[in-house]
């Protein structure tokens, strides 16, 4: 018995013998060296007094906190309150005061949920108090708000370990502006995008996680191994671009003259503390980012591009978030609710893009992502903006247009918390006595009549629906640049995202029209509708010159009916000379060997040939890329530039050439009997060819061109390729002087690739005609050979043999 | 005729003409070239031993002597590697003491299992050699007693039990007609196992790796890279050293990531810029011993109770422990030595830490950067007169400590195999042990992000490192402008 005792003694004794070593031990190891920070209260603000309204600190008074006054104890308050960029949302619900909560967006665990609890509840005076609940200074028991001693000092002021007064962090800009995610580890999951205004309209979620370690059931999420925005992933604060415009290390960027990149003076660290304006800045790509530097080395067309696209077209390349399409004010659902249609969910049914507009959103759904609408912002560079259409009744009030409230709208669909007599009689199209969300569609005049006499009831008279298109700038959710766009052929291809439409709403009310709320949309595109989904149609832009995308339809059709008729022409002639060649003998004359093209001719012929073929098939890669599914966008135009750049050096070389040789007038027509010797050459290819006739003009050196050939390398040499080199070299201009591209109005590029497009057929429709015409020798290939070796035997006249 | 040259000459230049300014011009790509494929070793088939190997074998050392009829230098070349000797070829310098010093594993003590002189009934299971015994080392000069089998058999045809002989029932014809070049399985069924167990030493070496999932070894996982392919091998010499036991190592002695991969394989300039600071392994060794749990904490002083047993908590053999799993590691700044190892005979840190090894290395010399460890305590026994730690004969036979469970007997049964007197009084005390992290790499995608270090909740102390502060906002330390 006593040594079952004494062995448990010793065991307990053991164990925590044990403990000691194990906690003692493994307390040491995780210290050494690699421990993690513990979270520090502000490493400076000092201990302060927390006041109430009366200027008593609350400690004594019991009184909720008065922020002006309290933080007015050192900072210029009146000030901060009078230069704040919030101040504008102190109109909305839930926002009132905003600017005077200090602790709102200063305090470590600010608590804005309390803040508008005690707001939507009546309880104003403690709204700036609650945001302190969790911070150990506050605490809400059945008596009412009540201060928490410890945390104060004997002079009322706060003790040091709860003075956690900093920089706002993002986690304080959380409070108020959409999904702001700060944790890395903890999965990030939007579980009512509704609660998140500035998500709701635009997609953004500001998180530093991957998007793959989200908590979101995102489709094809394992690839997308890239945090939900770059720059919370780098550790830059939302404050860090939205910082105080007088803060000593804020940039001024409007004020300052060309010669500097930075003006250093700014007001000195202390008079900032006292008097930091809060207007914030909204410091744009450029502030930090140098893009010139970061795409010089690859993007083709750098200027072009950076005087056309903002950087988030291409670094927003695809929103992962559901963000609103359409907002219905107008139908009230069984729960209460009024409908929303989140775009970038997979559609129940595939029938239409955007969330199934029957049931509310919730983490369950597939998102797909969707990409935004491309619009031209403020700087006139196509960005990305999502569009939001609200559904809203509205009625006459002292001859403004005003909308009807919610709660009023719902009065109108159930007056007692259930849906009235006459709207189950006219919407229950099943017959089951019941209405459920997917009957609850506005989709006849009746309808809509029904819901405006029920409005009319109640006291809004001529009560009628109103839709708006609003677009929303997308800025955040950035990604990281290996997930940018790098593909040209997304906007430069036939299926560009440049001019995409965006779906607005699966189907609008009956009878009703949709206008843009916001004047920013006027002119930028239009409404349409593909049976009842509404899309909005960006409008082309006569200045935007899209290669890929942009093509003009009848040119093409008039090169490519030129080029495909002369090809049937030659192989109508070609098969009827085959024909004939049985019935005629050929003609057989004297010949006599002669040199007729020099080395450098040939060498000017042949590159010029191998130089044509290059830019021909390489351009019609680049015109038409969505047909060469494989080849890079990018390395096609790349050789197409190279190429065209050697055509241009071949071309001045030889005019040099032939000039100096006076080799040049074997190209010009002669003027004496022009049109009667081309009509003779041109028999000889209607009829004469046919039976063997002899060629009507004899060769020589100095006049190895017919009639025909020189008009039509004329035509060549001083028109189509001088055309095609200029405009393919204005095509090429634009990208290092983006002025090129509206030498001539905005529409200039457009215009001069169409002209290149149309000399290109030209010049193809050429190549076809005249390897024809080379096959019209003694021997279908005597006259190649003659451009390879520069001999040919050349017909000579009976009496110039006997000379 | 001349003409045919001609026409030649003018092809040639026009294909020129064409060609030269489209390959000179031709964009570069903006991403570093980086194809760690092209720097693979191609290990050459192995040839089929089963028709080659006849008969039947009695002992290992048949085998062996069958090997070498055909590989005459097999023998002598892995006698010169460490491998065989269990000791370091040169010396070491070692702060306080004069002479370079000689660590192995024939005589350095660790926090494990302490040493493994006068135990080698159990300790020799991994030493690639046969002819142990209870009483006597092995012939370290008979090639002989060299096993072959351990690191070129099948291990699912071959194993070996105590003393390092084939374990019994083995079939060593079978085993020696399937040799082959090492793989993974080979080194594994010793180097997962150091310390006692499945994952006890490294964190990063376990039974895991058998058949890593990629998540768990970008390498091995979804590669299935062999262990050769990093430690490449000629000669029998393996290349990479482990600290422990060599406290100075050349950067060329060590099996590197560059071996395979650039200098700056990032897209992204800012990560590249890290690498002058921070070692690959410290981003792409986020965590270790995600399958297996590690040991990090072992108390001797505990041993020898009859407690409920459990391998995980406690042993009446070793005493209790701590194991982790999913291992944060801590990181040190590392020049790839060590700044202390311990010595036999050196005085401990009584009533603080004696450290067995320390990392060399700080954020003034500009070749150390920051490295993953992971930390052994342990509570091991010392000799509270002499002032040194003691290494107690355990698994030796007839009183080591895991047979009589009496620290007296085992402590002086071991002074004629270390040669350490004991006087008769013992005591334990804290010892700590660095262990690099440096497989288990994880796949990028799972490597670690800027947050995880930088910002309020990151998992470094910037200021135990050296730094004023963050250097995402103080600078880093070759950043002239602070």
């Amino acid at each position: 018995m006593q040594r079952k005792f004494i062995s448990l003694l010793l065991f307990t004794a053991l164990i925590a013998v044990m403990a000691l070593g194990v906690s003692v031990g493994v307390r040491q190891a995780l210290a050494e060296g690699g421990s993690t920070p513990q979270a520090t209260p502000s490493p400076m603000h000092p201990a302060y007094a927390l006041l109430d309204a009366n200027g008593t600190p609350v400690v004594e008074s019991g009184q909720p906190a008065d922020l002006v006054k309290t933080c007015g104890q050192c900072h210029d308050t009146n000030f901060i309150v009078s230069h704040a960029t919030h101040k504008k949302a102190e109109d909305i619900p839930g926002f009132q005061g905003m600017t005077a909560s200090c602790s709102l967006c200063h305090s470590t665990n600010p608590n804005g949920e309390a803040r508008k609890d005690a707001l939507f509840s009546g309880d104003t005076a403690w709204a700036d108090s609650a945001v302190l609940l969790g911070s150990g200074l506050i605490s809400k028991t059945a008596d009412g708000w009540q201060w928490n001693a410890n945390a104060f000092d004997a002079d009322g002021k706060v003790k040091a370990d709860f003075v956690d007064i900093h920089e706002p962090t993002n986690v304080n800009c959380a409070q108020c502006h959409g999904a702001v995610h700060t944790d890395l580890h903890t999965p990030f999951v939007l579980e009512d995008p509704s609660a998140n205004w500035v998500t709701m309209t635009t997609g953004q979620v500001v998180s530093p996680q991957r998007i793959s370690e989200s908590g979101m059931n995102i489709e094809g999420k394992e690839n997308l191994a890239y945090a939900w925005d770059v720059h919370a992933e780098r550790g830059v604060q939302c404050v860090d671009c939205h910082s105080s415009s007088s803060s000593p290390s804020a940039r001024r960027y409007d004020e300052m003259p060309d010669y500097l990149t930075y003006d250093p003076r700014h007001p000195d660290v202390g008079n900032f503390l006292k008097q930091p304006s809060h207007e914030l800045t909204s410091d744009k790509c450029e502030s930090c980012h140098d893009p010139v530097a970061a795409h010089k080395d690859w993007l083709p067309y750098l200027n072009l591009h950076m005087s056309k696209v903002a950087c988030e077209t291409c670094h927003i390349p695809q929103m992962y978030a559901p963000a609103a399409a359409t907002i219905d004010k107008t139908v009230v659902f069984p729960n209460g609710d009024t409908p929303t249609v989140y775009r970038g969910v997979a559609a129940a049914d595939d029938a239409v893009e955007g969330a199934d507009a029957h049931e509310p959103f919730t983490v369950s759904h597939k998102i797909v992502g969707f990409q935004p609408v491309l619009l031209k912002n403020d700087d006139g560079k196509l960005a990305p903006y999502n569009l939001v259409t609200t559904f809203r009744w509205v009625y006459e009030k002292d001859g403004k247009t005003v909308a009807v409230n919610t709660d009023d709208v719902k009065k109108a669909w159930m007056p007692d918390g259930k849906y009235a007599a006459d709207i189950v009689k006219a919407f229950d199209t099943n017959g089951d006595g019941t209405l459920t969300a997917d009957e609850l569609a506005l989709d006849t005049q009746e309808k809509v009549d029904l819901i405006a006499r029920r409005l009319a009831d109640l006291g809004f008279a001529n009560a009628h629906i109103v839709g708006k298109v609003e677009p929303y700038a997308i800025h955040h959710s950035v990604a990281q640049s290996d997930y940018a766009v790098q593909d040209c052929r997304v906007c430069h291809s036939e299926d560009s995202r440049v001019g995409k439409a965006m779906m607005l709403a699966p189907a609008a009310p009956a009878g009703t029209e949709v206008g843009f709320g916001s004047d920013s949309l006027q002119g930028s595109g239009r409404v349409v509708k593909d049976g009842q989904t509404l899309y909005f149609q960006p409008e082309k832009d006569a200045s935007l010159y899209v290669a890929g995308r942009d093509a003009i339809g009848w040119i093409d059709i008039i090169g490519v009916l030129a080029f495909l008729g002369t090809l049937l022409g030659v192989l109508g002639h070609g098969a009827l000379r085959a024909y004939n060649a049985k019935k005629y003998s050929p003609h057989h004359g004297h010949t006599k060997p002669e040199y007729l093209y020099t080395a450098a001719e040939r060498f000017w012929h042949w590159l010029q040939m191998a130089a044509i073929l290059i830019l021909l098939v390489v351009g019609l890669i680049i015109h038409e890329p969505q047909w060469f599914g494989g080849l890079s966008f990018r390395g096609m135009v790349f050789v197409h530039t190279v190429v065209g750049w050697i055509l241009v050096g071949n071309f001045l070389l030889a005019l040099y050439y032939f000039l100096a040789t006076d080799y040049l007038k074997q190209f010009v027509p002669k003027p004496q009997g022009f049109f009667s010797r081309a009509l003779l050459q041109a028999k000889f290819y209607a009829q004469g060819i046919f039976r063997g006739e002899p060629h009507p003009f004899k060769k020589s050196f100095w006049d190895k061109l017919n009639p025909m050939q020189r008009m039509a390398y004329f035509g060549l040499l001083f028109g189509m390729l001088p055309i095609q080199m200029v405009t393919g070299v204005w095509l090429w201009a634009a990208r290092i002087w983006p002025a090129a591209a509206s030498l001539f109005g905005a529409a200039t590029m457009t215009w001069v690739a169409a002209i290149h497009t149309l000399d290109a057929w030209l010049i193809a429709t050429f190549v076809v005609a005249h390897v024809y015409l080379t096959t019209t020798g003694a021997t279908p290939f005597e006259y190649i050979e003659a451009m390879i070796t520069g001999w040919e035997n050349v017909e000579v006249d009976e009496g110039e043999l006997e000379a | 005729m001349d003409k045919k040259p001609t026409w030649l000459l003018g092809l040639v230049g026009i294909l020129l003409v064409v060609i030269v300014p489209i390959w000179v011009l031709w964009p570069k790509p903006n991403k570093p070239q980086d194809n760690p494929w092209d720097n693979l070793p191609e290990h050459a088939p192995h040839v089929d031993h089963s028709a080659i190997i006849q008969g039947t074998f009695e002992t290992g050392q048949d085998v062996t002597k069958t090997c070498l009829s055909c590989h005459p230098n097999a023998a002598s070349d892995f006698m010169h590697t460490s491998h065989w000797t269990w000791d370091s070829a040169e010396g070491f310098k070692v702060p306080g003491h004069d002479e370079p010093v000689h660590f192995g594993k024939l005589h350095s003590f660790n926090n494990f299992c302490i040493g493994t002189e006068g135990n080698q009934r159990v300790c020799m299971k991994c030493h690639t050699g046969y002819g142990w015994t209870e009483e006597a080392p092995t012939d370290f000069s008979n090639p002989n007693n060299v096993d072959c089998l351990v690191c070129h058999a099948d291990p699912a045809k071959y194993g070996r039990g105590p003393y390092g002989d084939p374990a019994k029932g083995v079939d060593l014809a079978a085993a020696a007609k399937g040799v082959r070049n090492p793989t993974r399985a080979n080194c594994l069924t010793c180097h997962a196992y150091g310390g006692g167990g499945d994952n006890v030493k490294h964190g990063d070496i376990s039974s895991a790796l058998y058949h890593p999932d990629p998540d768990l070894d970008v390498h091995m996982g979804k590669y299935d890279l062999q262990c050769t392919d990093c430690h490449r091998t000629e000669h029998h010499q393996v290349k990479g050293k482990l600290i422990n036991l060599n406290p100075q190592v050349e950067p060329e002695e060590q099996a590197q990531c560059t071996d395979c991969h650039s200098n700056a394989p990032h897209e992204d300039e800012r990560l590249n810029a890290h690498v002058q600071s921070v070692a690959c392994q410290a981003c792409h060794v986020p965590e270790v011993a995600e399958k297996i749990p590690t040991k990090i904490y072992w108390n001797w002083g505990s041993a020898g109770q009859d407690l409920p047993q459990n391998h995980f908590h406690y042993l009446k053999i070793k005493g209790d422990f701590v194991y982790v799993k999913n291992l944060k590691p801590v990181y040190l700044w590392f020049n790839g030595n060590e700044s202390e190892r311990y010595v036999e005979g050196d005085p401990a840190n009584i009533g603080g830490i004696t450290y067995i090894n320390k990392p060399a290395g700080s954020i003034d010399d500009p070749k150390a950067k920051i490295f993953p460890f992971k930390i052994h305590d342990a509570m091991q026994p010392y000799d509270k007169q002499y002032g040194y730690l003691l290494a107690p004969l355990t698994a030796g036979l007839p009183n080591g400590f895991w047979t009589k469970f009496d620290w007296d007997l085992a402590f002086r049964e071991a002074e004629e195999h270390t040669g350490l007197k004991y006087s008769g009084e013992y005591g334990f005390t804290e010892s700590y042990m660095y262990w690099p992290l440096t497989h288990m790499v994880k796949p990028k995608e799972k490597a670690l992000q800027c947050a995880d270090c930088h910002g309020p909740n990151g998992r470094l102390d910037w200021k135990a490192l050296g730094y004023p502060g963050d250097p995402m906002e103080w600078g880093g330390r070759f950043d002239n402008n602070h």
